[in-house]
This record gives structure tokens, C-alpha cells and sequence, in this order.
């Protein structure tokens, strides 16, 4: 069972006090649907694209039930690894979640781990599209530094946001891998530039921007949800 | 199947994956060698290796690969 802290974070509303309580905690397999509703509007970025249905053709039900069984394959060190997810819960519910790994930590780079996962759940059929595509993948591609924090997928539920509930995950996350990786003393995480108020709750978490790539390709408008991926880093 | 030969069509399949007819295989080869090795280039290129050679590989046996000399042995015990 994952460990678990309670932090109390006070809001002022007008006119009156609000203590919201946040318990902490790891996830387990037993949190799958949430992560999968993480990953999916993560991966939308604000909008209505998800880059699983455009680049491999899938419906959103069907990137639903893909992911959940990637998710249950449990491989550490990449981005669809449940142990590297934190949760917040609220009175019962669970209100958002942070994943994020050690580029390398497993001995293989992540992408490697991701792409055997994808590679071993996805249909053959998914794989015709995807070569076509690839291209407009890889325009917006930026490597993951080797033996540092990847902050990987974030997302608060809309009734929790503005209480600081990103900073509070993101620091607790890397305060868990830091302890097991005392070397890593950056931490990155890549965002699409349209997602201004992630930025800014980045920013708020103490990262700061230190690259923009731009698509170069027309088409990837098409099927990403910006044509710029960010790439955000915090000393730690 | 020999190790050359093997070495012959993974050849084939990495310079068509990575669109790179320059790609020469080593046994320390790893996916920080090469650009643009992300992880739908992975997927497809997993998925060109079991084409080409008529196999399938278990999760496990993916993720036990470190690099180009483990994937040819792994490939060896399985054609």
C-alpha cells in the first residue's frame, strides 16, 4: 500500500475561511479509470484533439479502454506507469493527479518503454495510420533529458483548480524521487502553448520556460492540439 | 537463421523506420544513438521487426531489450 500525507492548503473566499483538506497519496491499479481520464485530457491540452484519435484512428472509448490496459501492464520508468502517479483526494473524491518519472531510471528510455506498450496493446491496424503520421509526431518531438525528473501528465478536476493543487502534487511528486534519485536536480515538463492557465500553474510551481518549438509542417495543426510545445524546467 | 542474415534485415527495417539509409548497425546501439527514436517510431519499428521476421514478442521480452546486440539475440532464439 503507497504512503500517504495529509496537506491542508486554506483558501480565502469572500467573505468567509475554507479549509480544503487534501490527502495525498500513490496511486494504485485500483485508480486506473482516473489516470485514464488524466492521461485523455491531459493529452488534449484544453481542446477537443487527442492525438491518440488522430494519429492512430481510435475513438475516445476506445483510447479509453487501450490505455487503462497499458496502465495494467504496471512497466516502470515511462509515461503509462501507474507507480508513477500521485493522486489528491478530497472528501472521498479524487480531485487530481500528477505522474512523472526518472528519464533512464529503468535502464531503457522511456519512449522505448512507451512504444513497447503501444506496440504490444494497440491493433495492427492503428500502426498503417500511424506511419503516415509519423512525421507530424515528430515535429513537435523533444527529447526527455537523461536521469532527470519528467514531469509527464497533469490534470486537476475543474471544482479543484485555483487552489494551488498542481504545486502541492508536482512538489510532493518530485520530493518522492528525489529521495530515490538524490542526482536528479532538474525537473522538466513539456506543454503545448496554448495551454496558458497550465503555464501559469507551472510558473506558480516554479518552473520556468526555456524552449518553444514550432510545428514545421502545416498539417500538424490538424492533429495536435498547438502547433508549439513548450519546454518548462525547475532547478530542485 | 544466421546472425549476419538478421543483421542484413533489421538493417532493412531500422533505415526504413528511421528514414535514414545511413543507419549502421552496432551491438551497443541504443535509441539515444539514433534522432527522432521516440516512442511511435518504436512502436513501429517493433512492429516492422515481427513482420519482417515472423514473430512475436512478449512485453516482457520488449522491455528486456537494452540495446541492438540484445535485440538480435532475442530475435534469434525466436525465428
Amino acid at each position: 500500500m503507497g504512503k500517504s500525507i495529509v496537506i491542508h492548503s486554506r483558501i480565502q473566499l469572500p467573505g468567509e475561511m475554507t479549509i480544503n483538506d487534501f490527502v495525498i497519496r500513490e496511486a494504485t491499479s485500483g485508480d486506473i479509470p482516473f489516470l485514464v481520464d488524466t492521461i485523455i485530457q491531459a493529452e488534449k491540452s484544453g481542446t477537443s484533439i487527442l492525438t491518440y484519435t488522430t494519429i492512430f484512428g481510435l475513438t475516445e472509448g476506445e483510447t479509453r479502454n487501450y490505455l487503462a490496459r497499458m496502465l495494467e501492464e504496471e512497466i516502470d520508468g515511462c509515461e503509462l506507469s501507474v507507480s508513477g502517479f500521485v493522486l489528491a483526494e478530497q472528501e472521498g473524491s479524487i480531485a487530481g493527479s500528477v505522474g512523472a518519472w526518472v528519464e533512464g531510471s529503468e535502464g531503457v528510455p522511456s519512449n522505448v518503454l512507451k512504444g513497447n506498450l503501444l506496440s504490444y496493446v494497440l491493433p495492427h491496424s492503428c500502426l498503417e495510420r500511424a506511419v503516415k503520421l509519423n512525421s507530424i509526431v515528430r515535429d513537435l518531438h523533444i527529447d526527455y533529458a537523461q536521469d532527470k525528473i519528467q514531469i509527464g501528465l497533469v490534470y486537476v478536476a475543474p471544482e479543484a483548480r485555483g487552489k494551488g493543487l498542481v504545486s502541492i502534487l508536482i512538489d510532493y511528486k518530485i520530493s518522492m524521487l528525489k529521495r530515490l534519485y538524490p542526482k536528479a536536480n532538474e525537473a522538466f515538463i513539456q506543454v503545448f502553448g496554448n495551454n496558458i492557465p497550465a503555464i501559469r500553474a507551472y510558473e506558480k510551481a516554479g518552473f520556468e520556460v526555456i524552449l518553444r518549438k514550432t510545428a514545421s509542417l502545416p498539417e500538424t495543426i490538424k492533429y495536435m492540439p498547438d502547433t508549439c510545445k513548450i519546454l518548462m524546467r525547475k532547478y530542485i | 537463421m544466421e546472425r549476419a542474415v538478421i543483421i542484413n534485415k533489421l538493417s532493412d527495417v531500422f533505415r526504413k523506420v528511421f528514414n535514414n539509409d545511413e543507419i549502421e548497425l552496432r551491438d551497443d546501439l541504443t535509441a539515444n544513438h539514433i534522432d527522432n527514436w521516440d516512442s511511435l517510431s518504436h512502436m513501429i519499428l517493433v512492429t516492422e521487426i515481427e513482420r519482417t521476421f515472423c514473430i512475436k514478442f512478449k512485453l516482457k521480452e520488449l522491455n528486456k531489450m537494452r540495446n541492438v546486440g540484445e535485440m538480435i539475440e532475442m530475435i534469434g532464439q525466436k525465428v
